[in-house]
């Protein structure tokens, strides 16, 4: 910049047009004898028009016309796409409390867990101990982070919401029973919590 | 969160869907989002409307045709209403936080983010076959060819310096004159402050008029 050294950041202001009318006035006083200044602003102006995209052409707004209904189009096909893991996971949920109910009769329990009655109630009681009042709007960042942007494209937090309870059910019966089932339900905590990431972590805090 | 329907409001475009209806009063973005949010599939369709022009306002920058601004239009609405649903069902209280989700600020960061990742250097605007359409600001003082071929060659050159700005210099510069948003809305939305924003738009301003090289006498007032 060739502009004296004061009057830059005013004409900076001036060119994102954010200058009010008190500096407006000292700027023009000062370029009405500033040679040099006059010819800053005019390559401050020219830098922003060169930088500066064309209003959208005709061409444009035909490709955004019907937006609404193409967003909403991809939307409900990414909902179906996301329709079939969660009715797999429900399906393996009610598979592993098959197995749970075969084979725990075998075993006693030595390390009882909440039953899902008592975690239901837990849960319950979690939620409604998170008053909005206390509810900080999240960094839309962090939301992706913590739910895993590549799992959760493939899962709808509303369709999961019921095969969640499923599996928490199914966990909390499989844990006590065999190590047959273990495995099992191993692989369905392992999908439990990442379903509660994305649908209930009101239990984590 | 003032922001989001404080100084924003002033978008009365919102071409509320074609629904004429005298009745139909225009609802304001944080209206349509709790309607989304229950069901209200119009709501939905609205709320687009009503965002559209920010979004493609920050998006077309960095597309390579209009398709592909249609395109990036779109996963950053996508994104942006999953990223809704998730803090909403996170917190799981469904009517303070639909007017609490910051959706427009949500919809900046969105397209920043999408923009970040998608092509820098083969966007329509830093080609030089498509220079002379994109030239229609400049028309007025373009009086004969060869100030046209200039003109082309220096916006191409100067696209691409902004392009290649320091990151949060380059989503100051692109949200001011793509957007035209206030500094305070750049400031909340990239989670700086407002002076912290301005400063960033002077540095982008000057570093980018460095790169216009020296000026001529005769643009002198």
């Amino acid at each position: 910049m060739t502009a004296c050294h004061d009057v830059e950041p005013l004409l900076l202001d001036r060119a994102a047009g954010d200058l009010d009318a008190d500096g407006a006035a000292r700027l023009d006083e000062h370029l009405a004898g500033c040679a040099a200044c006059r010819v800053e602003a005019a390559a401050l102006d020219r830098t922003l028009a060169l930088v500066r995209l064309p209003p959208p052409d005709a061409a444009e707004q035909a490709a955004l016309s019907g937006l609404a209904d193409s967003v909403r189009a991809a939307r409900d096909a990414a909902a179906r796409r996301r329709a079939w893991p969660a009715r797999f996971g429900a399906g393996l949920a009610v598979a592993a409390a098959a197995a749970a109910f075969l084979v725990a009769p075998a075993y006693t329990r030595r390390a009882p867990t909440l039953t899902p009655e008592e975690a239901a109630q837990a849960r319950a009681q979690a939620a409604a101990a998170a008053p909005a009042a206390r509810w900080t709007v999240p960094d839309p960042d962090d939301l992706w982070d913590t739910a895993g942007a590549l799992l959760s494209d493939e899962v709808a937090s509303e369709a999961a919401a019921p095969a969640a309870a499923a599996t928490s059910a199914a966990v909390a019966s499989a844990a006590t029973a065999a190590p047959l089932a273990r495995q099992k339900a191993t692989a369905i905590a392992a999908a439990d919590a990442w379903f509660d990431a994305d649908t209930d972590t009101t239990t984590a805090r | 969160m003032t922001d989001e329907t404080g100084e924003g409001r002033p978008r009365l475009r919102l071409v509320a869907g074609g629904r004429a209806g005298p009745g139909a009063a225009a609802r304001d973005g944080a209206a349509l989002l709790g309607a989304w949010l229950v069901g209200d599939d119009e709501a939905f369709g609205e709320l687009v409307a009503l965002h559209q022009p920010l979004v493609l306002a920050l998006v077309r920058r960095w597309a390579a045709s209009p398709e592909d601004a249609r395109d990036l239009a779109q996963r950053t609405f996508l994104k942006a209403f999953e990223s809704a649903r998730r803090a909403i069902s996170r917190g799981g209280a469904v009517g303070g936080a639909a007017a609490a989700v910051p959706f427009r600020r949500w919809l900046v960061r969105v397209s920043l983010n999408l923009a970040k990742n998608h092509r820098r250097d083969e966007t329509r605007w830093t080609r030089s076959s498509d220079g002379l359409s994109a030239l229609d600001t400049l028309r007025s003082k373009a009086a004969g060819a060869d100030q046209r071929l200039e003109d082309e060659e220096a916006s191409v050159r100067m696209r691409r310096a902004a392009l290649r700005l320091p990151r949060r210099q380059r989503e100051v510069l692109t949200l001011r004159i793509d957007a035209d948003l206030p500094f305070a809305e750049i400031a909340a939305a990239l989670g700086c402050t407002e002076n912290a924003a301005k400063v960033s738009f002077h540095l982008a301003v000057k570093r980018l008029r460095a790169e216009l090289g020296p000026s001529r006498g005769e643009e002198g007032a």
